[in-house]
């Protein structure tokens, strides 16, 4: 009887076959193509844009250039300080970085570089394209850009996708659209319009006298821009992995990697060459320097897979061998500034911190300002212009016990 | 007309018969508790089962509740509505419906590297059946029963892609539906 009672299910079992069913939430974003020619031929100053997603600043006398991730550049009218007024909107697409030099502004435009003529903000000229020089840029998640025309925007789609569970993983995404995993902890998708490129953290431009120096993922390119509006590529240089940021100082570039923080020299302006590390735990690490210090912020979160977020103060008295004198606990520390023995600090959503930094070893906090997420701060004539979350401040610190909000630009909420 | 007073003795006696007989056909209504435990046999494997149902057994139709437990790839604890049919000379025969909700029982699943989610649900639970039953003492009965289960379970898996975590957790949910034979053997208490 037992025997009958297992061997009749047994027989019949090879009949039976489960279900199993693996649904994932993911959102996706269509690109949506323009041609080369029809995107080139509107980089020019068009009608002003609200701020959406601002990036990196760039302020030329009384203009500011504000980028507009993966969209292009604000010019924004700053000879009034209390009252900026937004007159034009640079179309680029993929653009995350700029750099100036008298009148010639440089802006990458996803793999390409443009090289424009801003001596009339209200009518830029373009000078130049220059194809292929971060070829490094993607979007990562599996996606591959068709390079024969330029993404000009994204179609968002949230989706259900229904797939086997015999695939062993998550089901798989398409080469033609970018995909985001459903998120439950963490940052949600709701919020997000458009995949940002890879690399959007603070300044990878920058020019020293006629050299204008760029940084990928792994490589420093350098351009000689004697003659401005004509910049000549020299051969890149290998510089390490996980490259982030990069910020100039007398005759040294700072690099800000995820791993460190490294320093090259300038003597040959075109051969720059690799002068000493600062290790660091892994984490993004934005960096600035004044005679004596190397100011590096790490912050955890995005790309950046670290869990720090400190300030470190390293001693540059021998630059071969940097030293580390001392870290400061932050919130989310992102962009910073200098100006005299005033130190600038975005910390994320606890605002924009002012301190005392006559004495590194120990910083006086001077004033907080609160932000919405602080995200990168630039000084000029006594003036703070800091992009956060919600929009582009601007502080007088003439006084700064006494820091005075003189305008902001906000973030326009509407699609 | 002597035999008068003999019919009128006999009458009650009559009625009394009668009487009894009408008893014995009104079914009544009497609680039973089945005990059970087999096998299910389905793609992935053959694992035990076991139930313990009580209800009210009226006529023919027995229903009531039950409570279970099943091996079969999750380890689960069927909380099911109980259905039964007897039929048949003696009632030898029956037919058996349970419907309900599986729950989860205990740790299910092992750790697995870089996953940040790792949830096993319930959901239904469905067994239906024939079998045969014989008397095995004044008040109970043992039987062999032979079905086609299902039961249902949803895993929730998430994993961070990035080493160091990532703003974006990688979430799927996976929507097991188990199609097994069960046999059972069962003792019935009451009757």
């Amino acid at each position: 009887m037992a025997l009958l009672l297992a061997a009749v299910p047994i027989l019949f079992s090879a009949c039976m076959k489960d279900s199993c069913k693996r649904q994932q939430v993911i959102t996706m974003f269509i690109p949506v193509y323009g041609s080369k020619a029809d995107v080139r031929n509107n980089i020019k100053s068009n009608a002003p844009k609200p701020l959406k997603k601002p990036g990196k600043i760039y302020m030329l006398g009384n203009t500011i250039f504000l980028n507009e991730i993966d969209k292009g550049i604000h010019v924004i009218d700053n000879s009034n300080p209390s009252n900026p007024v937004n007159i034009a909107f640079i179309d680029i697409p993929g653009n995350l970085d700029i750099a100036v030099k008298g009148n010639i502004l440089y802006a990458d435009m996803y793999t390409d570089m443009v090289t424009l003529d801003i001596t009339n903000p209200s009518n830029v000229i373009v000078k130049k394209f220059s194809d292929n020089i971060f070829p490094y840029r993607s979007y990562g998640n599996g996606f591959v850009a068709n390079t024969d025309q330029i993404i000009i925007d994204w179609v968002r789609k949230d989706t259900t996708i229904t797939a086997s569970c015999d695939m062993g993983g998550p089901v798989m995404v398409r080469e033609d659209v970018f995909t985001l995993a459903s998120a439950s902890t963490g940052q949600s998708n709701a919020s997000i319009s458009g995949p940002a490129g890879v690399g959007g953290s603070m300044a990878r431009f920058t020019i020293v006298n006629d050299r204008l120096y760029t940084v990928s993922n792994s490589h420093l390119d350098v351009f000689n821009i004697s003659n401005a509006v004509d910049p000549q590529r020299g051969n890149p240089v290998h510089i390490g992995w996980n490259i982030e940021t990069i910020y100039p100082f007398k005759d040294k570039l700072f690099i800000g990697s995820m791993t460190g923080m490294q320093v090259y020299s300038l003597a040959n302006p075109d051969a720059p060459a690799h002068l000493a590390q600062f290790q660091h735990a892994q984490s993004c690490d934005p960096v600035i320097a004044d005679d004596n210090y190397a100011y590096v912020t790490l912050h955890s979160g995005n790309m950046c897979m670290g869990s720090l977020n400190q300030l470190d103060i390293v001693k540059l008295n021998n630059l071969s061998n940097p030293v580390l004198q001392k870290t400061y606990q932050m919130t989310s520390p992102h962009g910073l500034s200098k100006d005299g023995n005033l130190l600038f600090i975005c910390d994320g959503e606890a605002g924009l911190k002012l301190y005392n930094a006559s004495d590194v070893m120990n910083l006086q906090l001077l004033k907080v300002v609160s932000t919405k997420t602080a995200y990168d701060v630039i000084t000029f004539n006594k003036i703070a212009l800091l992009v956060g979350d919600d929009g582009l401040y601007q502080y007088d610190y003439s006084d700064p016990s006494m820091i005075r909000l003189l305008s902001k630009i906000n973030i326009s909420l509407l699609p | 007309m002597r035999k008068w007073w003999v019919i009128v003795l006999l009458l009650p006696f009559a009625s009394l018969s009668q009487e009894k007989e009408t008893k014995k056909d009104i079914p009544r209504l009497n609680l039973h508790v089945i005990v059970s435990g087999g096998v299910a046999a389905g793609e992935k494997s053959t694992k035990a089962v076991a139930q313990l149902s009580g209800g009210l057994m009226f006529g023919p139709f027995f229903t009531g509740a039950g409570v279970g437990v099943d091996f079969y790839h999750f380890k689960t604890i069927p909380v099911f509505a109980d259905l039964r049919y007897s039929f048949g000379p003696k009632k030898a025969l029956f037919v058996y419906a349970n419907g309900g909700y599986n729950f989860v029982a205990g740790r299910n699943l092992e750790p697995v590297f870089a996953r940040t989610k790792d949830i096993l649900k319930g959901g239904l639970y469905l067994d239906g059946g024939f079998g045969i039953q014989a008397i095995a003492s004044p008040k109970d009965r043992v039987g062999v029963s032979f079905g086609f289960s299902s039961k249902s379970n949803v895993h929730i898996i998430g994993f961070s892609p990035c080493t160091g975590g990532c703003p974006n957790e990688v979430v799927y949910t996976d929507r097991f539906t188990f199609y097994r034979i069960v046999s059972k053997l069962s003792w019935n208490f009451g009757r």
